[in-house]
């Protein structure tokens, strides 16, 4: 699960062109959007794609969005659960 | 209706304009870069991070422009571009066949749209205002100026601007060089051996160039843009009698000095040729595509060294030297010509 975590944030950075960011930075239960890392609806979509392209993960309800992808730990039990 | 020039902000490979850029820096062969700022200087890191060369280049373009007019708020933004956004475009297409034409990035498909960097300059701004661009081959920037004095017509305090912006990448570098746009030659001597070599095609170049105008002159204008004109598919000498026209129109008889574009390709630089016989100039021409190279807006970089000419920030050798009106008269291969008239303020 850690391995996964810090993969993930090793791709947020990369795909969001997180700059002045580093991977390690990321703390597993920070807020991705906002106040947190202060993503924008733009970056959701990346984020979406992101995940079908490295782990095969696609949301299918629209609803799930905000919950899924709050933080690194909600983005890792999703993909945890839902990877074939 | 004249324009005046408040402002004038350019990224492009000549940032000291008569002066030769320097080749390490700005030089690769056939190819112009242009000389980019520090950007952080006009964008924060984190407005930055989704922008691609060609939106950095425009904002920062904009905000020197911005600034240089002392400041203040924009009531509108109106850009030329004749290649549009390239490096997204580009992305775009390549995620479109590495990934199947599906799991698309975003991204790239919002920034390789032409009117991005007007856009992204008018939100940089919080310019809620008129926001156009105008996308017409090598008349996108003329475009864009004749959009700019019919909103000046309108609104004479308005303070608008207006650009062009081209970009050049790897990939358009290499697709225009099949379609032999450029030179074989590879030059290694001084920039102006571009001209006079008479052989086909002439360097790429690259640039964002931005004008804060409006329709009322005041202490900050530097100068004024009288006229402008497109002529489509006519031979040189319909543009010399559109020029001779303009002339008259604006109760002038000549003009101190003729900026024309010739690029280096003989077949251009020939009609260029005919075009200044059949208007009639005898006084001195500058040229100024070894400066910035060839681009659809590089006409904007003409107006840039026009303006500053005629403001007396650019230098001459002798203060008598500094004209009085300017003529612009630029053309790319057979298709648009444009005409801009200058003077002083």
């Amino acid at each position: 699960m850690d391995a996964l975590k810090q993969q993930l944030k090793e791709l947020l950075v990369e795909h969001l062109n997180l700059k002045d960011v580093k991977p390690e930075a990321i703390a597993d239960d920070q807020p991705i959007f906002g106040e947190g890392l202060g993503l924008d609806s733009i970056d959701a979509l990346e984020i979406i794609v992101m995940l079908q392209q490295h782990f095969g993960i696609r949301l299918t309800k629209a609803d799930n969005g905000p919950q899924v992808l709050a933080t690194v730990n909600s983005m890792a039990d999703y993909i945890t659960t839902h990877r074939k | 209706m004249a324009l005046f020039i408040h402002g004038i902000g350019s990224v492009d490979p000549a940032p000291a304009l008569g002066h030769a850029p320097e080749p390490a820096e700005a030089r690769a062969g056939n190819r112009l870069h242009a000389i980019e700022p520090n950007y952080l200087d006009f964008i924060d890191a984190r407005a930055s991070r989704r922008m691609s060369r060609i939106v950095k280049m425009g904002i920062a373009a904009a905000v020197q422009a911005v600034r240089g007019s002392g400041g203040g708020p924009v009531d509108g933004v109106v850009a030329g571009t004749g290649w549009g956004c390239l490096e997204d475009t580009v992305a775009f297409l390549q995620k479109l066949v590495v990934n199947g034409e599906d799991m698309l990035s975003p991204t790239s498909f919002i920034y390789s749209t032409h009117n991005t960097i007007a856009a992204q300059v008018a939100y940089h701004l919080k310019c809620r205002g008129y926001n156009n661009t105008f996308s017409h081959r090598n008349i996108s920037f003329e475009s864009a100026l004749i959009d700019a004095q019919l909103l000046a017509h309108e609104q004479p305090a308005q303070r608008l601007l207006v650009g062009g912006i081209d970009e050049l990448t790897d990939t358009s570098f290499t697709v225009l060089s099949r379609l032999k746009t450029f030179k074989s030659q590879q030059p290694g001597g001084p920039l102006d051996e571009l001209y006079d070599q008479g052989t086909p095609g002439t360097w790429a170049g690259e640039g964002a160039t931005f004008f804060l105008v409006s329709g009322e002159a005041g202490p900050t204008a530097r100068a004024q843009l009288l006229a402008v004109r497109t002529v489509s598919f006519g031979t040189p000498e319909k543009a010399a009698a559109v020029a001779r026209q303009l002339l008259t129109a604006n109760q002038l008889t000549w003009v101190d000095l003729l900026i024309t574009g010739e690029n280096g390709d003989q077949e251009n630089d020939a009609a260029i040729q005919r075009f200044a016989t059949d208007f009639g100039h005898s006084g001195p021409v500058h040229k100024f595509k070894h400066l910035c190279g060839e681009y659809p807006t590089a006409s904007a970089f003409a107006l840039r060294l026009g303006a500053e000419l005629l403001a007396g920030t650019e230098s001459t050798p002798r203060p008598a030297d500094i004209p009085r009106t300017i003529l612009i008269y630029n053309r790319f291969q057979q298709q648009h010509q444009s005409l801009m008239l200058l003077q002083a303020c």
